[in-house]
């Protein structure tokens, strides 16, 4: 599939049938919201459990005082936000990301998330390059020349400037042979 | 398409990291020769925030230290965990002799019994260097109170348990401790308020007469005692202090407390007995001259020189009494 | 105060040596604010070594610009890209961010630097002219006047509700469980850390909100594929009068919070800020809008966290307790470089200590004069195409967060809470109260175990002493008081919605 230049502002018009404005609200399909709710609950939940373990009181609130009745707190607000939201009481905007607006988010969390992982194995430099390649080619379909020159500045330029401008030490690699290569 | 534009970015990557390779500068880690370390960097990792004492008087030493063996030292604040982390970080590191950490006493011990704290390293993890200075401790009370001394305020907490309250550097710190000492020794009963956040904040508790008591070191005491917003009662150690002349020790006054403050370094444990000779001379003729105590007295601090083994010995002196006044300050809090 | 002391001290300053270290340390501090994780502790410890070789004066000089320069720095990324550069930035983020949004970049970072110059000018003709008293007052807040202190500032932010009081509270629930994690006060057991001896601290709180606004803010942008042309706009650089106008109330009340705080042992900048937003939602003409995008929620926490930087060097220069760690390293300056703050200060070394003084108004204004053109070059990123701005940016908060305590779990932590910071906004849960109870609740819980250690298990101690007491009263009243007006907000809804109905029925 040929993927047309994105304008300068990265949107891209005839992808999805839909233009960026159209997404707008649309309040009938509010799965997220229960999620969010029930992510909420299962926290409280858990404060309630784990300040189990911790003191209560001792001649003033103990270590679990205050987590078990935030807990408690928080398991209760949740219900309340559920129930809003079956009764429409809830009064949010509940917008849906367009198809393409996920795919961003997840790609980006991933190569983000796997550069968090691999910093202190490849080093920074290395990290970064990658990352910065990765999204903008891959997330953001920019040229080649222009991502390249763009992740060298970000993994190898900004390492100099602050590992030896301002003595602010990135990780190096741990991987021996990119270790002695100065990664 | 795709697959070849992806082929030829690696290419470029490589390419990329052969002008990495100009900016290698791994140290060597191979024999000792005559010379080591001069020309190396060092790393010396302080376990409090930059700023406080032990900083300030580590970074002293490290400009010394780098002086005498023709060395660069990053110092590097790890200030977690109550020094945990730095002491974990220490321990963890390469024993090549180029990685010095400071310790203090009491949580270097404290921090390994308290099982709650899960700490990865035991005394054998660590190689002393040597040991730098001793900041006693030192009882503060308020300076318009009617303890004169010693016997004053011991008796009055004997009669009045509990009801005077005694800031502290944080639960079972030296202040916690040093409290505790007074408490066994004597039959007196305190009331500890902890602030472990910094002594700073306990001794902005004491100057605003929210405590009565300030169970401080001299290194931070000092400065008030001088100003008359302190009375200091009671020295915890052998003999007077040189900064403080005029007051009396606790032993002189028939109760034999002693908590001492020692502070030093470190090396992790595995470290070429070449290199450890080197460095733990160098910080010897650093440490015991008579330059150095006049810097350290600037920063109200006294110099206490002890050897490889005469340190690692307080140390293990230490660990039962730190033992027990660990569970003492979990029950006593 | 001894004016023939201080025009000595500006006669060392006005010396072209210390104006241009003076320069340096400003520059210095804005580049080290910009860059989040290399705080003015970071930064400021880490530019010491290179000041051993001046003179006593000029290296305490330096370091104090570096100090009250970064307060001026950290307001660009907040105002940027949603990206605090230190905590007392991260409140900034709030209505600095909506006004880029609207395209006022140029006029939000124009408030806040003369904010802070005014809010830092005025805290330091405060040390001048009264030091020693406002030392003693700022000595009389202990741990129950603290406690009261938080509990005014949380209900003074009792009004960022937003839409739904359900959805706030949950976000400032969560936000002081958050704050649980760490070893707790008082028992000294570590909570919530799942091992991890980094947690024992509690969770970097820089790294948290660089997760919450920063990476948030690109998630939620890139979810969205919101039109960028909006943000691209820069407008004006410089605030007009209505702006000014609008702004002095908030600069005034902000200077003051701030100078305030300062000068009581252990409050942050963080918190200063926070209260003095706080306050702008009773007082500020524009309080509706605070939230998106009024003049006064950038202007009056600027100030204060300026305010707050100088006055924290009251309890330094007089009593030798640094306030906050900041003030910390640059007393931990004052040490290596032979000089003792505190009560001898003024004794042994006046003449150092006056210019480190008549250094700050200098300092202040160098710093504005400074940042005011620069404001052109700071909205130019603006105009960076949206897909690289993105990728730079990311860069940028990956290094921010390791570069706190060069550690990759707060960079995992920035990870995680740029995930919770994205379902917050598609999920409508304000980020504020989340933010308020973060910075206050581990104040608020150390000082209650402390005012009860004190009392010895007696609740009392809140009540019985005057200030403690007073705080709480104007706390209750301040809770209160939304009860009453929502009573008679009742009444007007129903009316308006029978209005309505009329209008429906005749269409």
């Amino acid at each position: 599939m040929e993927h047309s230049r994105g304008d300068a502002l990265g949107a891209r018009d005839g992808d999805d049938g839909r233009s960026p404005e159209s997404v707008g609200p649309q309040p009938d399909s509010p799965w997220m919201a229960y999620a969010g709710a029930g992510v909420v609950l299962a926290i409280g939940l858990y404060a309630i459990v784990a300040s189990l373990d911790l003191g209560y009181w001792d001649e003033g609130p103990g270590p679990g005082f205050f987590p078990f009745w935030l807990g408690v707190l928080l398991a209760v607000l949740a219900v309340i936000w559920a129930v809003q939201l079956a009764t429409g009481a809830a009064g949010m905007p509940v917008r849906e990301a367009g198809p393409s607006g996920t795919r961003d988010v997840v790609l980006t969390l991933l190569g983000l998330g796997a550069s968090v992982l691999l910093l202190e194995v490849l080093g920074y430099q290395l990290t970064m390059f990658l990352l910065v390649l990765f999204q903008l080619l891959v997330v953001s379909h920019r040229r080649w020349l222009e991502s390249l020159i763009f992740a060298a500045v970000a993994g190898f330029g900004v390492y100099t400037l602050f590992a030896y401008v301002l003595q602010v030490y990135l990780p190096t690699a741990s991987l021996p042979f990119l270790a002695a290569l100065g990664l | 398409m795709k697959k070849s534009m992806l082929v030829s970015g690696l290419c470029l990557v490589v390419a990329l990291f052969g002008a990495g390779c100009a900016k290698a500068e791994k140290s060597g880690d191979g024999a000792t020769d005559e010379n080591w370390p001069s020309g190396e960097t060092m790393e010396m990792i302080v376990g409090y925030s930059a700023g406080g004492t032990t900083d300030t008087m580590a970074r002293e030493l490290a400009a010394e230290l780098e002086k005498k063996l023709d060395v660069q030292i990053q110092v590097v604040n790890q200030d977690g965990a109550g020094g945990q982390q730095a002491y974990t970080d220490l321990a963890n590191a390469e024993p090549d002799g180029l990685t010095i950490g400071t310790i203090n006493y009491p949580t270097i011990l404290s921090t390994m019994i308290d099982k709650s704290k899960g700490a990865t390293y035991k005394l054998d993890d660590f190689q002393l260097l040597a040991n730098h200075v001793n900041d006693p401790r030192i009882t503060v009370v308020q300076p318009d109170s009617d303890y004169k001394n010693a016997d004053d305020l011991v008796e009055y907490a004997k009669e009045n348990p509990g009801k005077l309250r005694g800031a502290t550097s944080g639960l079972a710190g030296g202040g916690h401790f040093s409290m505790l000492k007074l408490e066994e020794a004597t039959g007196a009963d305190f009331s500890p308020v902890h602030f472990d956040t910094g002594q700073e904040d306990a001794k902005a508790a004491f100057l605003g007469g929210h405590v009565d008591v300030y169970f401080a070191s001299v290194g931070d005491a000092l400065e008030i005692i001088e100003s008359g917003d302190g009375r200091p009662v009671g020295l915890m150690d052998e003999e007077r202090s040189d900064l403080l002349p005029d007051v009396p020790t606790f032993k002189e006054q028939g109760i034999d407390v002693q908590e001492a403050g020692m502070r030093g370094y470190s090396l992790p444990a595995g470290v070429p007995e070449e290199r450890l000779k080197i460095l733990s001379d160098a910080l010897e003729e650093i440490i015991t001259s008579p330059e150095h105590k006049k810097a350290l007295a600037k920063l109200s601090l006294v110099p206490a020189y002890m050897d490889p083994e005469e340190y690692a010995a307080w140390l293990d002196e230490q660990l039962p009494t730190v033992e027990k006044f660990n569970e003492v300050a979990m029950e006593d809090k | 105060m001894d004016a023939a002391e201080l025009l000595n001290g500006f006669a060392t300053v006005l010396t072209p040596q210390n104006l241009l270290l003076v320069l340096a340390g400003c520059l210095l501090g804005t580049v080290i604010g910009v860059l989040p994780g290399v705080g003015p502790v970071a930064g400021t410890a880490i530019l010491i070594p290179l000041t051993m070789g001046l003179d006593p004066a000029g290296a305490i000089i330096m370091l104090a610009a570096i100090f009250y320069g970064s307060q001026y720095g950290g307001t660009i990324t907040s105002v940027l890209i949603n990206t605090p550069g230190e905590a007392a930035s991260a409140i900034t983020c709030i209505d600095g961010y909506a006004m880029t949004k609207k395209g006022k970049a140029g006029v939000a970072l124009g408030i806040a630097a003369i904010g802070s110059f005014i809010g830092g000018t005025l805290a330091t003709v405060g040390l001048v002219v009264a030091a020693a008293p406002l030392s003693s007052l700022g000595l009389k807040i202990g741990p129950p006047e603290f406690f009261a202190l938080m509990v005014l500032g949380m209900s003074l932010l009792v009004g960022l509700a937003g839409t739904s009081m359900v959805r706030a509270l949950i976000s400032g629930s969560l936000g002081l469980l958050l704050a649980m994690v760490g070893t707790d006060p008082h028992a000294g057991l570590p909570r919530f850390s799942f091992g991890v001896v980094h947690f024992f601290d509690g969770l970097e709180f820089v790294a948290v909100l660089v997760g919450l606004f920063g990476l948030g803010e690109i998630l939620a942008g890139l979810a969205d594929r919101r039109q960028a042309s909006a943000d691209t706009q820069v407008g004006r650089l410089l605030p007009n009068r209505q702006e000014l106008r609008d702004s002095s109330g908030a600069i005034g009340r902000g200077s003051l919070i701030g100078f305030l705080l300062g000068i009581i042992p252990g409050m942050t900048g963080s918190a200063s800020s926070l209260l003095a937003y706080g306050a702008e939602r009773k007082f500020a003409r524009n309080r509706d809008q605070l939230g998106e995008g009024a003049i006064e929620g950038v202007a009056s926490p600027e100030s204060a966290n300026n305010a707050h930087a100088n006055s924290a060097l009251i309890p330094l220069f007089t009593l030798g307790i640094p306030g906050s760690p900041t003030v910390a390293v640059l007393m931990g300056a004052f040490l290596m470089n032979g000089l003792t703050p505190g009560p001898m200060l003024f004794e042994t070394d006046a003449d150092i200590a006056w210019a480190v003084i008549a250094s700050l108004f200098v300092g202040n204004l160098m710093c504005l004069v400074l940042n005011l053109p620069l404001i052109r070059v700071w909205t130019m990123l603006l105009k960076v195409p949206r897909p690289l701005l993105t990728s730079l940016i990311l860069v940028f908060l990956v290094v921010g967060s390791y570069s706190i305590n060069n550690s990759t779990i707060d960079v995992m932590v920035m990870f995680v809470f740029g995930i919770v910071g994205l379902f917050f906004r598609r999920l409508d849960i304000p980020l504020a109260p989340l933010v308020l109870t973060l910075i206050l609740g581990p104040f608020m819980e150390t000082s209650l175990r402390r005012s009860l250690s004190m009392s010895l298990g007696d609740f009392s101690i809140f009540v019985t002493r005057p200030i403690s007491l007073t705080l709480l009263v104007l706390a209750a009243v301040i809770i209160l008081s939304p009860l009453l007006r929502l009573r008679r907000r009742g009444q007007d809804k129903q009316d308006s919605r029978f209005d309505r109905m009329r209008e429906d029925s005749e269409v």
